[in-house]
């Protein structure tokens, strides 16, 4: 599309629960180092598309290309091997695991993560983790988290959660990121923090597409949006011109 | 100290590190991975039969008793394949009952899938002898040494101690390793872990079938000291008897599940066994079981993470700077 790479191509996309059609022939393409604003009333069907392309659900029709690979139907782990990590729209933080712990869960070809690496001992796995813990710190100075290290991540506020939330997901070296409404509870002087931070994510070459109901956000984050209404794409382009289209003034007031 | 006195502590003993054995195999599976065995008193009886008869011999075929298998395997042989058909057992049975993402699901399957093996068990008489079970099973490297009862007692304390130590250590690497957070994590929320790139159903299956191991050789322990091994010591009831121990104990923290296992499987029991009994016959039994949910509904009420709770794993705030990041670890 317009000569961009893109990251993520999703042709007819369906799925249907029990008659309901969630998502109904939805088709988009996600340029790469961008952030692509995924907006439209409840119910639209975004966040059910951010789950199939995560392989949190199984299509019933259409097809997900991500960077030129046919990854329709393949579970989750395996969409998130290859690069794309979910935040989800619940808090889903590790309760009993502190901050610092979440986040090293998630780092990738960890040493010592299978029973034979940990009967080694800690000889083994201690020098790597070290490695690990620094690139935490870091993000967790950026995120203005430091004092929250070593507390339960469970025990945190509502806002505090969802940063540990996309924290996490960025530990794991992702080229993809699903964001479903990251920003949820998050207060407003941090929300423009962590904006900033999102736009330096983009700018090392992270691809991010993001479902957000408020629109300051979308407006100062995302390059571009995609409106859905009742399963389908409705319109996309830049936020300024969706503000033009009428069809989707249309049912965002109706929705 | 007399000689019944000193039997009686070993006796003690013995059950103690086999009920810690079991307890650690539990709380590796459900304690610190969320897998909720409700199986698990089968793993133990299986340990105990495969080491039952890989020690009595080949079977004579005569009406004392028929079992399977039948073979004089020179020790330690007979615990290691006890742990080995425990592994099997639950790679068998994880196949078709793991559904991390479906945890109610899989405790009920589980269940089932326990009383029925204990009723088949029970009603075929070819495999373990059926409902008379397994007797005689004699203890290891006893004949060569020509000890009397206490001795060979006091032997077979340090060796359940020597086991104990070793599935210590086993334990406590991985619940202190990169793979024991991660394992925490699947507790916590396999979903989410799953998003990270996680097999969730494949570590799962490494729980199951190492803690399956695990409560295999706590069975093989223990029928090689009690010499025998019926239904009747593997009823369902036993399972949440050691649900309640790793509760009460401490979930997710090895040396509380240890104080568990001595409590409430040893203390407990004991202190039970000393009251007189009145009444009908099992009514004693029936208050034991009673007291016993009333002490987990008043820990889940009162202090849900056990006597020992899981300890927190401190990294400290750390440097502000990025400069020289020596982090302090938290415990072990």
């Amino acid at each position: 599309m317009n000569g961009v790479a893109s990251v993520l191509q999703v042709k007819d996309l369906r799925i249907e629960f029990d008659g309901v059609h969630a998502v109904d022939g939805a088709s988009f393409e996600i340029p790469a180092g961008t952030i692509t604003g995924l907006i439209g009333p409840n119910g639209a069907g975004k966040s059910t598309a951010l789950k199939l392309i995560a392989g949190a659900l199984r299509p019933t029709g259409g097809q997900i290309v991500y960077m030129g690979e046919d990854i329709t139907g393949r579970s989750a782990h395996a969409v998130a091997r290859l690069g794309v990590m979910r935040t989800f729209q619940l808090s889903s933080e590790f309760a009993r695991l502190t901050v610092m712990e979440n986040l090293l869960v998630a780092a990738p070809d960890q040493r010592a993560s299978t029973l034979g690496g940990a009967l080694r001992g800690k000889r083994y796995w201690r020098g790597q983790q070290g490695e690990l813990v620094d690139r935490a710190r870091l993000l967790l100075e950026e995120f203005q988290m430091s004092h929250a290290t070593d507390e339960y991540a469970g025990e945190l506020s509502g806002g505090q959660k969802r940063l540990v939330e996309i924290m996490r997901a960025l530990m794991a070296r992702p080229q993809l990121l699903l964001l479903d409404e990251p920003l949820a509870g998050v207060n407003p002087t941090l929300r423009l923090i962590v904006e900033e931070h999102l736009l330096r994510v983009r700018d090392t070459g992270i691809t991010m597409v993001m479902v957000e109901h408020e629109l300051g956000t979308v407006e100062r984050c995302c390059d571009s949006v995609i409106v859905m209404a009742q399963g389908k794409v409705l319109n996309s382009g830049s936020m300024a011109e969706m503000r033009e289209s009428k069809e989707v003034v249309d049912a965002y007031l109706v929705g | 100290m007399s000689a019944a006195y000193q039997y009686y502590l070993i006796t003690l003993l013995v059950y103690f590190g086999v009920n810690t054995i079991a307890c650690w195999a539990l709380n590796l599976q459900y304690g610190v991975s969320g897998v909720l065995n409700f199986a698990f008193i089968l793993f133990q009886a299986t340990g105990a039969y495969v080491a039952g008869v890989l020690t009595l011999g080949p079977s004579s075929g005569s009406s004392y008793q028929q079992y399977i298998l039948g073979a004089h395997l020179p020790f330690p042989l007979p615990w290691i394949a006890a742990a080995a058909a425990g592994a099997l057992l639950a790679y068998l049975i994880g196949s078709f009952a793991l559904r991390p993402e479906r945890r109610d699901y899989q405790a009920m399957v589980m269940l089932v899938v326990s009383i029925i093996a204990a009723s088949l068990v029970a009603s075929q008489a070819g495999w373990f002898n059926g409902n008379n079970g397994l007797a005689s099973v004699p203890k290891p490297l006893i004949a060569s040494q020509n000890l009397n009862l206490v001795e060979s007692g006091w032997f077979y304390v340090g060796l359940t101690a020597a086991t104990m130590l070793v599935v210590y250590f086993f334990v406590h690497r991985i619940t202190g390793s990169p793979w024991g957070r991660r394992l925490r994590a699947m507790r916590e929320n396999p979903e989410a872990l799953e998003s990270l790139g996680v097999n969730i159903k494949a570590e799962s299956m490494k729980v199951y079938v190492t803690g399956g191991a695990m409560a295999a050789l706590s069975g093989a322990v223990l029928i090689q000291f009690i010499g025998a091994w019926a239904p009747g010591s593997w009823d369902t009831a036993e399972t949440f008897l050691y649900f309640t121990a790793v509760i009460i104990g401490g979930s997710g923290n090895n040396l509380g599940v240890m104080v568990g296992a001595f409590l409430v499987l040893g203390l407990f029991q004991e202190v039970l066994r000393y009251l007189p009994s009145f009444s009908y016959t099992g009514l004693t039994e029936a208050i034991q079981f009673i007291s016993l949910g009333l002490l987990i509904l008043a820990f889940l009420w009162w202090r849900p993470g056990g006597l020992l709770p899981e300890r927190k794993r401190r990294f400290g705030p750390g440097p502000t700077r990025s400069v020289d990041p020596t982090p302090a670890e938290g415990g072990r």
